[in-house]
């Protein structure tokens, strides 16, 4: 076990440094930006140590019960399903409808990381 | 030898020099940079560099020159875009063309919300369609580089190709991808399509729309997929009551494209190519991601649009459930 402080104080050191010390040291329109996209990327790493294990393993349970799969990581299953649909195995209802449900869960999974923002506002119909 | 360098060797060539360069944000396959140039007839202006990166947003991607010929084409068709000057060049390896500075905002969050263009957004609309109405007038056969009779399942094909080469599984898009197969339009008519057509590639000023940039996705195709693309949720900015561009309705922009002289589609229509248009812009998303990730080219900004593919997933369900909807109700009907 490593000392403190751990991966997410350390990120969150370096979030601060870019957001507090770097960007007022940039200039022009460009390294600003880059500045807020790097700051930005530590701020998903951060939700993702926090909650990116559990979402990983509600997403393969749910892909394993829609698949009928023993196992397999999630990465594989989201390509057993891609291929699935694009075969057309899931144009009907109600399979069609169990695919959606499962696929939506897991674009609102990616996105509670990704950009939480977006998804409350999203899902409060903006 | 430097890029500036290169340049100033070029400009030699036409009597002219070069005063400073400076280098622009954005732009994930091409880099472009605001030049000051001095010595020849027209005297000291800004110009906008444009250069090749290596990259691309998508397989389709037209080079440097084949840019300038679009500019050209497009400024001869009445079109407000930037005036290219001198020729296509090559600097260090890579195409580049230098054209004319427009004066004016391009960032979307600022057009649709800042109230310095309340004005414009009044007649974006009206100056949009216009502009595009004589974008899809222009002869493609005069372009001899665009890939002849791209079907709608051509495209989807490509696209396909586009997101297997990132390796990953993506359902939300595969669903997406699906629907556009089953429903796909047939189109009744094949013009010069822009390609990327949306608020944030217009250079506005307060008194509306001066230039139309970015011609890099440029193809022969079907018109209705340069209305679609305006109306992609990641192009409102921000202002989801205004689904064309966050300035006006789809309904209005219909109106607008008609009222200048372009046919008729329907609302359906363009709803099928408003999905397409955010099946396209998530794989390439994804695409630009996984060329960082190969090691082509590292950017922090590359590597971030991975994860932005899932806001276009998140838009493409939803299209998707609304359209499974309607189609639901007409067979009721």
């Amino acid at each position: 076990m490593q000392d403190r402080p751990d991966a997410g104080e350390l990120i969150a050191a370096v979030r601060s440094f870019l957001e507090h010390e770097v960007l007022p040291t940039q200039s022009d329109q460009r390294g600003r930006f880059r500045t807020l996209v790097a700051a930005n990327a530590l701020a998903i790493v951060q939700r993702e140590l926090a909650a990116g294990a559990s979402a990983a393993q509600h997403e393969g349970d749910r892909l394993r019960a829609l698949l009928g799969s023993q196992d397999g990581d999630v990465r594989a299953l989201r390509l057993e399903l891609a291929r699935h649909i694009r075969a057309g195995e899931a144009d009907e209802s109600p399979r069609r409808d169990a695919v959606y449900a499962a696929t939506l869960a897991s674009v609102e999974a990616k996105l509670a990381i990704a950009n939480p923002k977006l998804l409350e506002l999203v899902q409060d119909g903006g | 030898m430097s890029i500036k360098e290169a340049l100033e060797s070029r400009l030699a060539g036409y009597g002219a020099h070069l005063v400073s360069m400076r280098r622009l944000a954005g732009g994930a396959s091409q880099e472009a940079w605001i030049v000051r140039v001095g010595g020849d007839a027209q005297g000291e202006r800004d110009l906008v560099l444009r250069r090749d990166m290596g990259g691309s947003l998508s397989s389709a991607a037209r080079t440097r020159a084949e840019e300038y010929a679009l500019l050209k084409a497009a400024y001869e068709a009445g079109v407000r875009v930037p005036r290219v000057v001198y020729e296509p060049m090559m600097l260090e390896g890579r195409q580049a063309f230098l054209m004319e500075h427009l004066a004016g905002e391009t960032i979307g969050r600022r057009l649709v919300r800042d109230e310095a263009f309340a004005r414009a957004r009044d007649v974006l609309p009206e100056q949009t369609m216009g502009a595009l109405v004589r974008i899809h007038a222009i002869d493609p056969a005069r372009l001899p580089f665009l890939v002849k009779g791209q079907g709608v399942l051509d495209l989807l094909a490509a696209l396909e190709r586009d997101l297997d080469n990132c390796g990953e599984g993506h359902p939300a898009l595969e669903l997406g991808l699906r629907w556009l197969h089953l429903n796909a339009p047939h189109p009744e008519r094949t013009t010069l399509v822009h390609g990327d057509f949306r608020v944030g590639n217009f250079v506005v000023g307060p008194d509306g729309l001066r230039g139309v940039l970015d011609w890099e996705l440029a193809h022969a195709g079907d018109p209705d997929e340069d209305l679609g693309w305006f109306c992609v949720r990641a192009w409102r900015f921000g202002r989801n009551d205004l689904a064309a561009g966050g300035i006006t309705t789809r309904e209005h922009l219909l109106e607008a494209y008609r009222a200048a002289g372009g046919h008729g589609l329907s609302l359906e229509r363009l709803r099928y190519w408003e999905l397409y248009g955010n099946v396209k812009w998530g794989i390439g998303a994804l695409s630009q991601a996984a060329r960082h990730l190969r090691g082509e080219e590292i950017s922090i900004e590359l590597a971030t649009l991975g994860r932005l593919a899932a806001e276009m997933e998140l838009e493409t369900l939803h299209l998707l459930e609304q359209a499974w909807q309607r189609q639901y109700a007409e067979r009721s009907d």
